[in-house]
């Protein structure tokens, strides 16, 4: 009996032993030849466009000249990372970075998601459309206008200034107020993307199966508890990919929005490291000096990504790999 | 089913064509081929620029140095340099310009005109100097280029000049010769030159913008154009209270420190006092400084919103009449501005205030400013296989007739003598076409951009067509002659880096408190703390680099 199970398993081969990697890989690339061909066009262009380059992140550790090139230019070891590190406000602008960044992430993150729902709950499709469209419109609208727009609505004698001043706030040039303008930057953010970011959930709402719907009314839900057992764990996935993405990008608050609206009375809390880099380029354009500032970004926000990754991995079910 | 298909084909069709309709052809100019001659061994790298100088000079002919125009021999140059705006009108290459077909006739060279991406000159240039193959003459701001044009020459980029200029440059080294401080200006710290500059010939090309206000508005109140901080004063008051004005002075930070520091003995940020280097915001005259902005502040003389002021807002309060003064530049901001408030108000008038003083028969210290400035200088690259007969060439821009075309163009075309002053005609001033005073003389001469040769006065004198931005200028460059802001001194790359992270944070604190203490949300008292922790943060090594940089300056 023995001898003969070990026959039959010499003999069938895959189907008990374990494959070797090249062979599992040769065996896949064999049945699936044509959806392989298709891939590697795109895959080459990641390769090339997108891995390649990567070494070019050394010139953070030398001193960059173009007319040089990469490989001849000086080795410089730590030296741009201690004069980032060593800055007077480098404790500042970092602070800065990852208060608005989790300022965003924490009220800028709910509300697509919140839009989302409230428009699939709308009865009249009629004025759900209506609503979408007007409530995107505003991601289409050029930054330095928009930014225009903030600036004269929140100067002391701006209609932002006004009604403010109804429910008890002082008139006051908002924007020389340390302390607004993070709310200021977060809540115009909002107002800006957040019916642009409504419809990936809206589209994510309509795949989940009607019949969970069906089946909740009938043990007794009301819309509130099919909201909270039936929508929101079917956008859950989504919403934890779009979420471990999002981490993705924590230190990199953008520099165009944040110099169009700071101003020097209120560095406190509007310098960032962009904005601050930004400053230092003006006085001496440096490569290597911006390429070791943006390795740091992408170091951590990296190791945040894999860590939300993990961390999701192990709560939930879902993460990105 | 098969109309569907064909339907389908077509529109695939269609769709392809459109995404190839987008690769146009305007990259004639990118660069492509850099240079006219097959490349040879000509390398980048730590090559002796000098023996290759000295090799080309040994296989020309053009032994003499009086150099006779039209050049003999057929020599064509490459030329790089950014397609102007002004030009972007009506055409893509500088070759198409008939005063640049005039300059070849009259040379005898034949010039290729290499434009970058209008708008992405600095990645052009890199991309152009990682490439290793030069054109033979690149026109750009080399003063603003990471490590100046000394890092231009260790890279292996550009040759050395002064040689060249001795021999193949009589009109530019006769100008030296009558203008020893332009050389001083023009050389390196190792007191050789690298460039063929653009220079501003005059005080009044210099001091294009300053202090204007409505001049409708003081004639109501009665009052002359202010020259003292205390006539400002009297002259915003009364905007305020006459002319219910919400802000009589308008500007962002920088605008207001630039229109009244000077006033108080100091320059806003480092100047040189007697060849001794001095940082404005550490003297005691800024704390005087802050101490009337804050006044006037709280007076309401000052806009309240100075903080987000930008040129929008700034152009819309002065010409609704919510501002009554502003510091604007004369051609781009008080020409406009009445022309627009004129169609809502025809009694809109603008003046030019001479830069305030503190006491009267006083001059405004340290704005004098120096002929060579920061763009449109050129540099001879080591790919140029003549580069004397390339120094001849530019050295024509430096002659009398050469003067006459860069900056006015062609006699009976774009100019006129009249009295014996170079005088633009209607095809120019009231160009049929409809083109701009700026676009149409940018077809006919170099005057309102920049590039290598000297811009003559009366081209502004000109350009700017009111009375008022005349007068505008006659004022604004009224300053004391004896004191000057810092010169065009050099820094060598370690310097520069050193002093950019220094000054980027004490510039970060200095605007931040200097907003802090004129909005009073910081008490004036504040000052001697501040002047204490700019000390602390190191603004003595970042005086220290910059006499260092001062003494090699008078030392070239």
């Amino acid at each position: 009996m023995y001898k003969l199970s070990n026959e039959i398993s010499m003999n069938l081969g895959d189907t008990s032993k374990k494959l070797s990697l090249p062979d599992k890989v040769k065996k896949d690339v064999m049945r699936n030849k044509e959806l392989y061909l298709l891939a590697i066009p795109i895959i080459l262009y990641y390769l090339l466009f997108h891995y390649w380059p990567m070494y070019g992140a050394i010139i953070a550790f030398k001193n960059f000249s173009p007319a040089r090139g990469i490989l001849k230019s000086p080795w410089v070891g730590f030296e741009h990372f201690e004069n980032f590190f060593s800055g007077v406000y480098f404790g500042r602008t970092l602070r800065n970075t990852l208060t608005i960044s989790i300022t965003q992430l924490i009220v800028g993150f709910p509300a697509p998601i919140i839009l989302a729902l409230l428009i699939n709950e709308l009865k009249n499709k009629a004025f759900a459309r209506t609503v979408q469209t007007i409530t995107y419109m505003p991601h289409f609208i050029s930054l330095v206008v928009i930014c225009g727009m903030i600036k004269q609505f929140t100067s002391d004698t701006g209609f932002i200034t006004q009604l403010l001043s109804y429910v008890g706030f002082r008139k006051q040039t908002m924007l020389n107020n340390p302390r607004l303008f993070v709310p200021i930057y977060v809540i115009s953010d909002i107002w800006q993307h957040v019916g642009w970011g409504s419809i990936i959930y809206l589209a994510a709402l309509t795949g989940i199966d009607q019949e969970l719907y069906d089946a909740a009314k009938i043990d007794g839900a009301g819309r509130w508890k099919q909201t909270l057992y039936v929508t929101i764990p079917g956008l859950l996935p989504t919403i934890t990919i779009l979420f471990i993405l999002r981490t993705g990008n924590i230190l990199s608050v953008g520099a165009e929005k944040i110099i169009l609206l700071y101003n020097p009375s209120i560095y406190d809390t509007s310098d960032v490291i962009s904005s601050y880099v930004y400053r230092q380029g003006l006085l001496h354009s440096d490569w290597s000096y911006s390429a070791a500032v943006g390795l740091f970004n992408s170091v951590v926000n990296f190791s945040l990504v894999v860590f939300t990754n993990w961390l999701s991995r192990k709560t939930t079910d879902t993460s990105l790999w | 089913m098969s109309k569907m298909r064909i339907l389908s084909v077509i529109l695939v069709l269609v769709l392809c064509f459109i995404l190839f309709a987008g690769c146009g052809s305007r990259e004639a100019d990118t660069g492509s081929d850099t240079t006219t001659e097959p490349k040879d061994s000509t390398s980048t790298d730590t090559e002796q620029s000098k023996d290759q100088q000295s090799q080309q000079e040994d296989s020309e002919d053009s032994g003499d140095a009086e150099s006779v125009y039209p050049i003999k021999g057929d020599y064509k140059l490459t030329y790089w340099v950014e397609l102007a705006a002004n030009v972007t009108a009506y055409c893509t290459n500088f070759s198409e310009l008939p005063w640049r077909q005039e300059l070849e006739k009259r040379t005898g060279v034949k010039v290729e005109y290499i434009h970058p991406p209008v708008g992405q000159a600095e990645e052009g240039l890199n991309v152009l100097l990682a490439s290793g193959e030069y054109p033979d003459i690149m026109v750009y701001q080399w003063p603003s280029y990471p490590g100046g044009v000394m890092k231009l020459y260790n890279d292996g980029v550009i040759i050395e000049l002064t040689e060249l200029i001795e021999k193949y440059a009589p009109n530019l080294s006769a100008y030296y010769e009558a203008n020893p401080e332009v050389a001083r200006q023009v050389k390196s710290d190792d007191g050789k030159f690298y460039l063929v500059p653009f220079i501003r010939g005059h005080k009044e090309l210099r001091h294009t913008s300053g202090p204007v206000l409505r001049a409708d508005w003081l004639k109501a109140n009665g009052h002359d154009v202010p020259i003292t901080i205390a006539d400002w004063e009297k002259v915003l008051t009364a905007f305020k209270e006459n002319q219910g004005c919400e802000a009589p002075f308008t500007g962002n930070l920088d605008q207001i420190r630039m229109t009244f520091v000077n006033a108080f003995g100091i320059d806003r940020t480092f100047y040189p006092d007697n060849k001794v280097v001095k940082f404005g915001p550490a003297e005691d005259g800024f704390k005087e400084f802050l101490t009337t902005m804050a006044d006037w502040y709280k007076k309401g003389l000052i806009d309240q919103n100075f903080s987000t002021v930008d040129r929008t807002i700034q152009d819309s309060k002065m010409t609704t009449g919510r501002a009554g003064a502003t510091r604007a530049a004369g051609g781009g901001q008080m020409g406009p501005y009445i022309n627009t408030a004129r169609k809502e108000n025809p009694e809109y008038d603008l003046v030019a205030a001479p830069y305030p003083v503190k006491n009267p028969g006083e001059k405004p210290k340290y704005m004098n400013s120096f002929e060579f400035t920061s763009n449109g200088h050129a540099v001879i690259t080591t790919s140029c296989k003549h580069p004397d007969i390339a120094m001849r060439f530019l050295d024509y821009a430096y002659s009398e007739e050469g003067h006459i075309l860069y900056n006015y163009g062609i006699e009976g075309v774009s100019f006129e003598y009249v009295n014996g002053v170079p005088t633009y005609t209607d095809l120019i001033m009231n160009n049929p076409e409809g083109l701009t005073i700026a676009q149409a003389m940018s077809k006919y001469c170099l005057a309102p951009i920049n590039g290598p040769f000297i811009q003559d006065v009366n081209y502004i004198r000109q350009y700017y067509t009111m009375p008022q931005q005349k007068d505008a200028l006659v004022k604004w460059s009224d300053v004391d002659e004896n004191t000057s802001v810092m010169p065009p001194i050099t820094f060598t790359p370690e310097e520069s880096a050193e002093v950019a992270k220094i000054m980027n944070e004490i510039n970060t604190y200095v605007d931040e408190m200097t907003m802090k203490i004129i909005m009073g949300t910081e008490p004036v008292s504040k000052v001697d703390e501040f002047q204490q922790t700019i000390k602390n943060m190191g603004i003595d090594r970042a005086i220290e680099i910059y006499q260092n940089a001062l003494d090699r300056y008078y030392a070239r």
